[in-house]
């Protein structure tokens, strides 16, 4: 069994360009994205060509590493175009595709040089299955989500493959791949990018004696912080983070909470419950369904349905994003919302700690005050040390 | 016409034993995803359809974490071998281990994923020698089935395709009606789309749950040479003894009679990423070419904020196109340019901010190319 006290890498989803900047100035090792064909997120912006060669100049410039995803599952015509897309990411040099459809491992495998990440799609469940996937290229598995960290170590053990795990975000309650209920209600391709997310409907569920309304497919939001130190123990090779779809706030809180908590675990060898608390705290700071640990410790039980509509309150919103700062002089928020005079303000900085400050008044850039801001005004701010631009701002009650 | 069946009794097979079967598929509980039969009703129905002449296929379809796989092969191991005639598996992991270490011939289900050429003769060229047959997916199209089955008998691979029976839409180890103090089946009617009826059934293996209607393309695939799969495992005797009947007479009054509304599913034609380019705003999605920025505030009167993102650079004098998320197109020549503390500037460059004049019609988030 492994027992290294390798820090995992830290891997964010990236939505979009400006996310991906976020989640890797944030602490992300490493981000995953999608193109404009062949992920599993139609709706998400997806990068252009020349967003995904700006991409992965800006990871490299940072050492960092940039995953392109094609996890959908192909049909015949997807491969029309395939290899042309192939070359250009072989040229841009990103460092791996994450891929699900046993054809398209097997095409790049024959086509490219591009290390194969083996999508959680596939639902790789146990060693066999990951030697079976070990033969045709793939170098690191991304494993089903009802793989507990042990059972992931053990998977390494046996086949010497790079392991990784999801540790935080939403969770599909099927398998994943083999659910079809949006392909057949809706026409809409799950495993195409099209997923309408049926499972979180509500439903009223009849057996011989009862009636029932309930979330019953729901699952909770999984997070793993807690089980951090098992990661490093068992020597998973890189934790993941749902949310292509999620927003920027998203992207940097996940980004800074886990990356600060790596590294206090590398520092201290452990994370106590005063500091365990405080990054639970941090990742309070955003919506999400109701946490649980999902499978990484023990298979999720009957606990885990998400049996309600209404997200968890949030303690923080997002307020925007800092896009310029003149030195000494102010500061400015592109404001994602409405925020009034007064309010406490919270500056997340990319390395460790956050500026807290009080908006006293509100001044568009005309120096013009304002008795509450709106989505898409540019705010000044005078002039705080230590915030940077592309700083993520949150308002907080 | 070549049939196999799920069998869940001796009725069942009665039903079949003068029918043009070719082969009885059997469920050990332990080690299929519905399985009705524990090891000793296994052995009964497969020593009775051996007399019957129908060849026995064994059901080993669950999904197996690393946690469950020694005990689930140790159990299937323990199985007398001349009981069942081939094994049909889809978790390539037990797929990937029964070929290394068992000997016998299998039929792998490919029902998920495999919608393409390229993943079925990626998987049959290195496997062919084990291989009786393969399941094809039912989302595939008719043009598809023929393809692929046509491929696959070259290489003395037999295909098969759900042709009447259940489809199964999701599935998931988690106990999703125990958790609602309910029982192991339950309809489930979705109070946010028409759909109502859904079968939602438990066992040890987690939840599965299935469409409204049921898939049925008898007709559709008379003319295939492929094996048609019937699958009523969770039906009364009716159900199979009148599609029997119904092969026999040609009567479409059958349908009538059936516990569910039937569909022939995605045979005629999959459209399922058609509707993809709607779920975003096409409008302000990024064209790469001539790329400038995009806007982040238009204040009436006074200017429009732009943040330079593409390669290229701005200076004053040149013509901007906009495109609001409306569509609308607009055209601007830059007159002036100004940076955030309102300073005269010439030319901008990437992750600038710059502000021009006040442009009707361009909303935030308008994307902005070079003329």
């Amino acid at each position: 069994m492994a027992n290294t006290q390798k820090i995992p890498e830290l891997l964010a989803p990236a939505g979009s360009l400006e996310k991906l900047k976020i989640a890797l100035s944030y602490g992300a090792d490493a981000v995953y994205l999608g193109g404009q064909k062949y992920g599993l997120r139609a709706a998400a912006d997806n990068f252009t060509n020349h967003e995904l060669t700006e991409a992965v100049e800006f990871a490299h410039s940072r050492s960092k590493q940039v995953y392109v995803v094609l996890n959908s599952f192909f049909f015949d015509s997807d491969f029309d175009d395939l290899l042309e897309f192939i070359k250009f990411l072989e040229r841009i040099k990103v460092d791996a595709l994450i891929v699900s459809d046993l054809g398209v491992v097997d095409f790049i495998a024959l086509n490219s040089h591009i290390p194969i990440h083996l999508s959680t799609q596939a639902s790789c469940l146990n060693s066999e299955s990951a030697k079976f996937w070990k033969d045709y290229g793939v170098k690191r598995l991304i494993l089903g989500r009802e793989v507990s960290i042990i059972e992931a170590a053990k998977i390494k053990e046996s086949t010497g493959l790079e392991v990784e795990l999801f540790i935080h975000g939403s969770m599909c309650m099927s398998y994943s791949g083999n659910c079809t209920i949006s392909n057949f209600t809706q026409g809409r391709d799950s495993n195409r990018g099209g997923c309408s997310h049926s499972c979180r409907f509500d439903y009223d569920l009849t057996d011989s004696n009862n009636n029932k309304a309930a979330f019953f497919m729901s699952s909770k939001d999984l997070n793993g912080l807690s089980l951090i130190d098992d990661f490093i123990k068992y020597g998973i090779d890189s934790i993941k983070v749902e949310g292509r779809m999620k927003g920027p706030l998203y992207a940097a809180t996940i980004s800074k909470t886990y990356k600060e908590a790596l590294n206090y675990h590398q520092s201290q060898k452990t994370i106590d419950s005063a500091k365990l608390n405080y990054f639970q705290n941090e990742l309070n700071k955003f919506t999400h369904r109701s946490y649980f640990e999902g499978s990484l410790d023990s298979p999720a039980g009957l606990e885990s349905v998400f049996d309600e509509r209404d997200h968890t309150k949030n303690p923080a919103r997002v307020f925007g994003t800092v896009i310029d700062v003149v030195d000494n002089e102010f500061f400015v928020i592109d404001s994602l919302t409405k925020v009034l005079p007064n309010s406490y303000i919270e500056i997340l900085k990319f390395d460790e700690g956050i500026i807290k400050y009080k908006l006293e008044s509100l001044r568009d850039l005309n120096d013009q005050e304002l008795d509450s801001t709106r989505p898409n005004q540019l705010i000044k701010v005078p002039f705080i040390e230590g915030v940077a631009k592309n700083n993520l701002v949150r308002v907080v009650s | 016409m070549s049939f196999s069946i799920v069998i869940k009794n001796e009725t069942d097979l009665d039903i079949i034993s003068k029918q043009d079967v070719s082969e009885v598929i059997l469920g050990i509980n332990e080690l299929s995803r519905n399985g009705q039969l524990d090891l000793e009703k296994f052995y009964t129905l497969s020593h009775k359809a051996q007399s019957l002449g129908f060849k026995r296929v064994l059901l080993f379809d669950v999904l197996l974490s690393e946690s469950n796989f020694k005990k689930s092969i140790e159990l299937f191991q323990s199985i007398d071998h001349l009981s069942y005639d081939f094994i049909r598996v889809q978790d390539l992991g037990v797929f990937n281990y029964l070929v290394n270490n068992c000997s016998g011939r299998f039929q792998l289900i490919l029902e998920t994923s495999f919608h393409n050429i390229y993943s079925i003769k990626a998987l049959v060229q290195k496997y062919r020698n084990f291989l009786d047959k393969v399941i094809l997916s039912y989302e595939l199209t008719k043009k598809q089935v023929l393809e692929y089955s046509q491929y696959l008998r070259k290489l003395h691979i037999r295909s098969e395709l759900l042709c009447f029976g259940s489809i199964l839409l999701f599935y998931t180890p988690r106990k999703l009606l125990s958790a609602q103090d309910l029982k192991d089946y339950a309809l489930a009617n979705s109070k946010e789309s028409p759909h109502k009826g859904y079968e939602v059934i438990e066992n040890d293996h987690g939840t599965f749950m299935y469409h409204l209607k049921d898939l049925l393309i008898f007709n559709e695939l008379k003319d295939l040479e492929i094996d048609k799969r019937i699958d009523l495992s969770h039906k009364n005797k009716d159900e199979l003894a009148n599609f029997f009947k119904y092969i026999r007479s040609g009567d479409k009054s059958f349908v009538e009679l059936l516990s569910k509304k039937t569909t022939r599913g995605y045979f005629s034609v999959n459209k399922t990423d058609v509707l993809f380019p709607k779920l975003k705003n096409i409008r302000i999605s990024r064209v790469d070419e001539s790329y400038l920025g995009r806007v982040l505030e238009n204040k009436k009167g006074h200017f429009t904020a732009l943040k330079i993102e593409g390669m290229k650079k701005v200076q004053v004098g040149e013509s901007l196109k906009f495109i609001n998320p409306e569509g609308k197109i607009i055209n601007h020549t830059i007159q002036q340019m100004f940076d955030l503390s309102l300073c005269n500037i010439n030319q901008a460059v990437k992750d600038d901010i710059i502000l021009i004049a006040s442009l009707k019609k361009v909303t935030p988030q308008s994307k902005v190319y070079l003329n």
